[in-house]
C-alpha cells in the first residue's frame, strides 16, 4: 500500500513537472536572449577601441569596422523580420490534457508488464541469519568458506567442511581443510589416514609419496588404524609388490570379523590379487634382491623418460613418469618433468588441470598459467 | 521497495522525454510560448527521475541486494564499498543508465543556462534531446532493464577484476561527459535546420557546450589511456583498440568543431560545415556507444555485450545519424553562406586544421570499420593494427602540427604568413636546438626520433608566440610588456595551453616510443639485475589475502649508483568468484619518466619472470591532455567573463550568462 502511495506522489510530481509552466496565469517573461546583433555591438564596440589606441594596422582595422558594420545592420534586419512568439493559444489545452494523461498512462501499464510491483529489497544479510533450506550445496559451500575465512580457528566448522568436500567428491578441498584441522592441535592417527585418502583420492586414487607417509605415520602411533592398514595395502598392490599386498590383506581381513562392509572388501581385494598371477617379469623383479630390483625399476623409468623425450604427446606416460619419480622420491627430476608436461600440453586446458592437480597431491610446486 | 521504485522513476522519466519530445517542438511551431516553457521543468524533471533512478540502482549495488539481476551478475558481497559504487557503471545496465543520466544532466544545463538562448531554438533543442533521452530510455527499459529482479541468491558473481580499479571509477563518467556532451551541439544543429536559420550567435552559444564536452572527453581518453597503461600491465599506454578510436573519432572531430565554430562565431564563415561537423561529432559518439555495447568488435571494453541490443544500437544510429544527415540535406541550402577570407588567413588556417583533423578521422574511422565490413563481406576476420594507423594517421599529424603555431598569429581575413614566420624564428632554433642535444647525448638509433622532438618542441614554444607578441618585452621593456600580458584576453592563454599541451603529448609519445628500454629476466630471492639504468634487488614474495581476491607478489628494491631509491611491489592477483588472474603493475616516478614493473610466471627453482620498463618522459603523454584541458576550461571561464561583461542592461530577472 505504502509503495503504491509513493508510486501515486511521484506520478503527480511528474506532471507538475510538465504543467507548471503551461498553466501559470501569468504569461513567461521572454528572458533576456543575446543576438548577433548584440555580439556585432559587441565587437565593434572592442573593435573602436582598438582603432582609438592605435593598436595594429588602421587601414585595416577600418575595412575590418565597415564590414562589421554592414553585418550587424543584416542582423537588425533578420531580427524585426522574426515572427514572435504569442501567448497561449488553443492547442495549449490539448498538450496540458495529453500531458496529464500521457505521464500515467505510459508509466503504470508498463511498470505492471515488466516490473514485481511491491516486491521488496533484498539486501544481503550475514549468512548465519540465512535460511539455509533450498540453498544450493555450492551456495553452502561458499557460506561455510566464507564463515571459516573470517573465524579460521573454528576447528568444528573445518570438520564440516572437510567432510562437505568429500561428500561433493573435491579431494583437494577436502585436504585444505582436514590440513587446517590438524594445524589447530588435532593430528590424529585418524585425521592423518583421511588427509592421507583425500590426497589419493585426489591423485586419481593412487597412493601417492606424501600419502603414504602420511599413512606410515598414522600406524607408526596407532597400528590398527583400518583405513591406514588398507590404504597401505593397496600402496603394496600399486608398487606390484602383489604377494606382500596379498599378505597384508589377509593378516588385515581376521582384524575386524564384525565389519562387514570392510570384511566384504578384503575378500574383494584378496580374490582381485590371487587372480592377478604375478607376470613373469613381475614376479622376476619380485624376486630380485633389494638393489638389483631398485635398479631395474629405475632402468625402466629412464626408459619412459627417453621414449618421451621422442614422443612428447603421450600424456599418460607424463603422468606415469612424474609418479615413478614421486615414488623413487627423485623430486627435482619429478619437478622437472612435471615442468615440461605442462609447457607440452599448455594447449589443452583439462590435461594441464590434471597435471596441475597431479602435482599438488605429489607435493610438487605447482606451474604458474601462462596468461596473455 | 527502493529498487521498484527506481524502476518507477526509470519509467516515469521514459514518459516525460516522450512529452518533452512533442510539446515544446509544437510550441515552437504553433508559437506558443507556455508550450516551449515546458520544456525547462520537464527536463528538469527527467534529470530528477532518472537521477533517483541511479541511485536506487546505487543503493541496491551498496546493500549487495543480490535479488536484482544486475546486481548480482556483476558485484560480491565481499568487494570493497568503493567497487560496489563503481560496479553500478561497471556494466552494460548501469553503464547505460549513467550515459542516460548525463544526457538528462545536459538538458537540464541546457534549461538552467541557457536564459538568453532565443526561446524557439532553446525549445527546439530540448525537443531534440528529449527525442534521444525517450530512444535511450526506451532502449535500457526494454533491452537493457538493470531493475530486473530474481529470488535472491546468497553471493554474487563479482565485478570483473580488471574493472576493480580507481580508474574505473572517474574514467566512464569522464568520457560519458565528453561523448554526451557532444549531444548538445547535435540538438543546436538539428535546432537549427530545423528552423533554417543560423548566425554569429548560434556559434556563440555552441561553442561554450562543445568546450566543455571536449575538455571531459579529452581528460576521459587521457585517464582511460593511464588505466589501461597501468591495469593490463603490458605498459602500453595506447593500442588503436577498436573502443579506444571510438573515442578519439569524436575527439577529431570536436575539436575541429571547436575550431570551425571560432571562424563562425567570429567571422560569419563556415557555416554550413561547422553544422555539419557538430552532426557527425555527435554520430561518431553514437557509433563509438554501438561499438562498444554491440560486440561486433572484441577489446578489453566488451564487457557483457550482446548482439541482440547491438541490433537495436544500430537500428537507433541509422535513425539519428541517418536521419538528421537527410535533414542536412534538404535544410542546408538554407543557410546563407557567410563572409569571404583570403586563403592565408586566420580562417584559412582553421581550414586547413579542419581538414586535417577530419582526414584523420575518417582515417582512423577507416581503420576501426575496415574488420567489421572485411568480416560481414568474406567471413574473414582480419585486425587492422598499430602499423596501418602509424602509416596513416602519424603523416597528418605532423602537418597539422608543424602549421599550428601559425595559425594564432595570422590576422582574421587576410594574414601576413611572413610575419608570422619571423616571429617563429625563435621557437624554431629552440626546436632545432633540442634535436641536436638530443643527437649528441644519445648514441645509435634513428635520425626520426630527433627530427620529432625538435617539431614537438616547436610547438611547444610556438604556441606561446602570441603572447610574447603581444608583450613585446624587448621592445616595450618588463613592465609595459607584464602589463599587456595581464591584459591579455584569457582566450589567447586558453589557445596557447590547449596548443602547449599537444606539444607536451607528443614530446611524450616520441621519447618514449624511440628510448623505452624493456629487460626481461628470471630472478630468484636474493639476486640483482641491471634494468634501465637501475639496479633493483629481489627480496623475497608475500602473499596477501585481499578482501575478495588473492595475491602474490615480489618486493624488490630499486637502487641507483648504490643507493635506495625506491620499493617496488608488483603482483598477480587471482579473484575466485570469477576465476581470474590479474596482474597489477609497479610503477615508480622519477621526474617525468616510469620505471615500470610486471610480474610474469613464476618459474621452478623459486625465479619469478620480471617485465620492467624504463619509459623516459612517458608522463608527459598525460600531462599534455590535462594541459590541454586546463586550456579549455581557461576559454571557457574567460568567455563567462565577457558575456557578463556585455549583459550590462540591468534587467530585474537577468538569468546567469553562459
Amino acid at each position: 500500500m505504502t509503495f503504491w502511495i509513493i508510486v501515486l506522489a511521484m506520478l503527480l510530481i511528474a506532471a507538475l513537472f510538465v504543467l507548471r509552466p503551461m498553466l501559470r496565469a501569468v504569461p513567461v517573461e521572454q528572458a533576456e536572449e543575446v543576438t548577433a546583433t548584440d555580439i556585432y555591438r559587441a565587437e565593434l564596440r572592442e573593435l573602436n577601441d582598438r582603432i582609438a589606441s592605435t593598436d595594429g594596422d588602421s587601414d585595416v582595422l577600418e575595412a575590418e569596422r565597415v564590414e562589421l558594420a554592414r553585418r550587424l545592420l543584416a542582423a537588425e534586419d533578420d531580427l524585426k523580420n522574426r515572427q514572435t512568439a504569442s501567448g497561449a493559444t488553443r492547442s495549449l489545452r490539448w498538450a496540458s490534457v495529453a500531458s496529464i494523461l500521457a505521464v500515467p498512462a505510459l508509466v503504470l501499464p508498463a511498470y505492471l508488464s515488466i516490473g514485481s510491483p511491491g516486491l521488496p529489497d533484498a539486501p544481503r544479510l550475514d549468512p548465519s541469519s540465512v535460511n539455509l533450506a533450498g540453498q544450493s550445496v555450492d551456495q553452502m559451500v561458499l557460506i561455510a568458506e566464507r564463515h571459516l575465512a573470517k573465524n579460521p580457528d573454528d576447528i568444528r566448522g573445518w570438520k564440516v567442511l572437510a567432510e562437505t568436500y568429500g561428500r561433493l567428491n573435491r579431494p583437494l578441498g577436502r585436504a585444505r581443510a582436514l590440513r587446517r584441522v590438524a594445524e589447530l592441535g588435532e593430528d590424529t592417527p585418524f585425521l592423518k589416514s583421511e588427509l592421507g585418502e583425500a590426497l589419493t583420492v585426489a591423485a586419481g586414487n593412487i597412493v601417492t609419496g606424501p600419502a603414504r607417509r602420511l599413512f606410515e605415520k598414522a600406524l607408526a602411533e596407532e597400528p590398527t588404524q583400518p583405513k591406514a592398514n588398507l590404504y597401505m595395502a593397496l600402496a603394496l598392490e600399486q608398487d606390484g609388490r602383489v604377494g606382500e599386498a596379498l599378505t597384508r590383506w589377509k593378516a588385515l581381513q581376521a582384524t575386524r570379523p564384525e565389519d562387514q562392509r570392510f570384511q566384504q572388501l578384503a575378500a574383494a581385494s584378496i580374490a582381485r590379487l590371487e587372480a592377478r598371477v604375478p607376470s613373469k617379469r613381475a614376479g622376476e623383479i619380485a624376486a630380485l634382491p633389494q638393489a638389483e630390483r631398485q635398479s631395474m625399476i629405475e632402468n625402466m623409468v629412464e626408459g619412459l623418460a627417453e621414449r618421451l623425450n621422442e614422443e612428447p604427446n603421450d600424456f599418460q606416460g607424463w603422468v606415469r613418469l612424474i609418479r615413478s619419480y614421486n615414488v623413487l622420491g627423485r623430486d627435482a627430476e619429478a619437478q622437472a618433468a612435471f615442468g615440461k608436461a605442462v609447457t607440452i600440453f599448455a594447449e589443452d586446458q583439462s590435461n594441464v588441470g590434471n597435471l596441475q592437480n597431479l602435482a599438488k597431491s605429489l607435493g610438487l610446486k605447482p606451474a604458474e598459467k601462462t596468461d596473455g | 521497495m527502493i529498487v521498484e521504485l527506481g524502476h518507477v522513476a526509470l519509467l516515469i522519466a521514459f514518459a516525460l522525454a516522450v512529452i518533452q519530445s512533442v510539446v515544446p517542438v509544437w510550441g515552437a511551431y504553433i508559437g506558443d510560448r507556455k508550450m516551449m516553457a515546458s520544456a525547462d521543468s520537464s527536463a528538469m524533471g527527467i534529470f530528477v527521475f532518472t537521477g533517483l533512478s541511479f541511485c536506487a540502482l546505487m543503493w541496491a549495488y551498496l546493500q549487495s541486494d543480490f535479488s536484482v539481476v544486475n546486481v548480482w551478475q556483476n558485484s560480491h558481497s565481499d568487494m570493497p564499498t568503493l567497487f560496489k559504487v563503481t560496479g553500478t557503471w561497471g556494466n552494460h545496465e548501469g553503464s547505460m543508465l549513467l550515459w542516460v543520466l548525463i544526457l538528462a544532466l545536459f538538458a537540464a544545463a541546457v534549461s538552467v543556462l541557457g536564459g538568453n538562448l532565443p526561446e524557439k531554438l532553446r525549445a527546439n533543442v530540448q525537443g531534440v534531446q528529449a527525442w534521444m533521452l525517450a530512444t535511450f530510455l526506451a532502449f535500457i527499459i526494454w533491452t537493457s532493464n538493470p531493475f530486473e529482479r530474481q529470488p535472491t541468491a546468497i553471493e554474487g558473481q563479482d565485478l570483473n577484476p580488471i574493472l576493480q580499479d580507481i580508474g574505473l571509477a572517474i574514467h566512464p563518467p569522464m568520457l560519458y561527459l565528453g561523448y554526451v556532451g557532444f549531444s548538445i551541439t547535435f540538438a543546436f544543429a538539428i535546432a537549427a535546420l530545423l528552423e533554417g536559420r543560423i548566425d554569429a550567435a548560434w556559434a556563440r552559444w555552441v561553442r561554450p557546450w562543445a568546450l566543455i564536452a571536449w575538455v571531459f572527453l579529452t581528460a576521459g581518453i587521457a585517464m582511460g589511456s593511464y588505466w589501461a597503461y597501468y591495469e593490463l600491465g603490458w605498459g602500453g599506454w595506447w593500442f588503436w583498440d577498436p573502443v579506444e578510436n571510438a573515442s578519439f573519432l569524436p575527439w577529431l572531430s570536436g575539436t575541429a568543431l571547436l575550431h570551425s565554430a571560432l571562424v563562425m562565431e567570429k567571422r560569419d564563415a563556415l557555416k554550413i560545415w561547422t553544422v555539419l561537423l557538430a552532426i557527425l561529432t555527435f554520430s561518431l559518439s553514437l557509433l563509438g556507444t554501438f561499438l562498444v555495447r554491440s560486440g561486433v568488435l572484441t577489446s578489453v571494453h566488451t564487457f557483457a555485450s550482446d548482439p541482440s541490443r547491438g541490433l537495436v544500437i544500430l537500428a537507433i544510429l541509422a535513425v539519428f545519424v541517418g536521419g538528421s544527415l537527410a535533414l542536412f540535406a534538404v535544410r542546408a541550402n538554407k543557410l546563407e553562406a557567410g563572409g569571404l577570407f583570403a586563403p592565408v588567413s586566420r580562417e584559412g588556417a582553421l581550414v586547413l586544421n579542419n581538414i586535417l583533423l577530419s582526414t584523420a578521422a575518417a582515417t582512423v574511422l577507416l581503420g576501426t570499420l575496415y574488420p567489421v565490413v572485411y568480416e560481414a563481406i568474406t567471413g574473414a576476420k582480419i585486425s587492422v593494427g598499430a602499423p596501418f594507423f602509424n602509416l596513416t594517421f602519424i603523416p597528418l599529424m605532423i602537418p597539422l602540427i608543424l602549421a599550428l603555431p601559425f595559425g594564432p598569429l595570422l590576422a582574421w581575413k587576410k594574414g601576413d604568413i611572413l610575419g608570422a614566420a619571423q616571429r617563429l624564428v625563435f621557437a624554431a632554433v629552440v626546436g632545432i636546438l633540442a634535436m641536436v642535444l638530443v643527437l649528441g647525448f644519445t648514441r645509435g638509433g634513428s635520425i626520426l626520433a630527433p627530427v620529432m622532438i625538435a617539431i614537438a618542441v616547436w610547438l611547444m614554444v610556438g604556441s606561446f608566440a602570441e603572447l610574447a607578441q603581444r608583450a613585446s618585452f624587448r621592445t616595450a621593456g618588463w613592465s609595459t610588456g607584464l602589463r599587456r600580458l595581464a591584459g591579455t584576453p584569457r582566450s589567447v592563454y586558453a589557445t596557447a595551453f590547449a596548443h602547449f599541451g599537444v606539444g607536451v603529448t607528443m614530446l611524450g609519445i616520441v621519447v618514449v616510443t624511440a628510448y623505452e628500454t624493456e629487460t626481461v629476466t628470471a630472478l630468484k630471492p636474493g639476486e640483482t639485475v641491471e634494468a634501465g639504468g637501475y639496479t633493483l634487488r629481489h627480496d623475497g614474495y608475500v602473499d596477501e589475502q585481499g578482501s575478495n581476491f588473492q595475491s602474490q607478489g615480489a618486493r624488490l628494491t630499486v637502487f641507483l649508483d648504490g643507493e635506495v631509491v625506491a620499493e617496488a611491489f608488483p603482483t598477480k592477483r587471482f579473484y575466485p568468484a570469477r576465476q581470474m588472474p590479474t596482474s597489477e603493475a609497479s610503477i615508480h616516478t622519477f621526474g617525468f619518466s616510469q620505471l615500470y614493473f610486471a610480474l610474469g610466471d613464476l618459474q621452478p627453482g623459486g625465479a619469478v619472470t620480471l617485465r620492467i620498463w624504463w619509459k623516459p618522459y612517458v608522463t608527459l603523454i598525460w600531462y599534455g591532455a590535462v594541459i590541454m584541458s586546463f586550456g579549455g576550461l581557461l576559454s571557457l571561464t574567460g568567455r563567462r567573463k565577457r558575456l557578463a561583461k556585455k549583459a550590462a542592461k540591468p534587467s530585474p530577472n537577468a538569468v546567469p550568462a553562459t
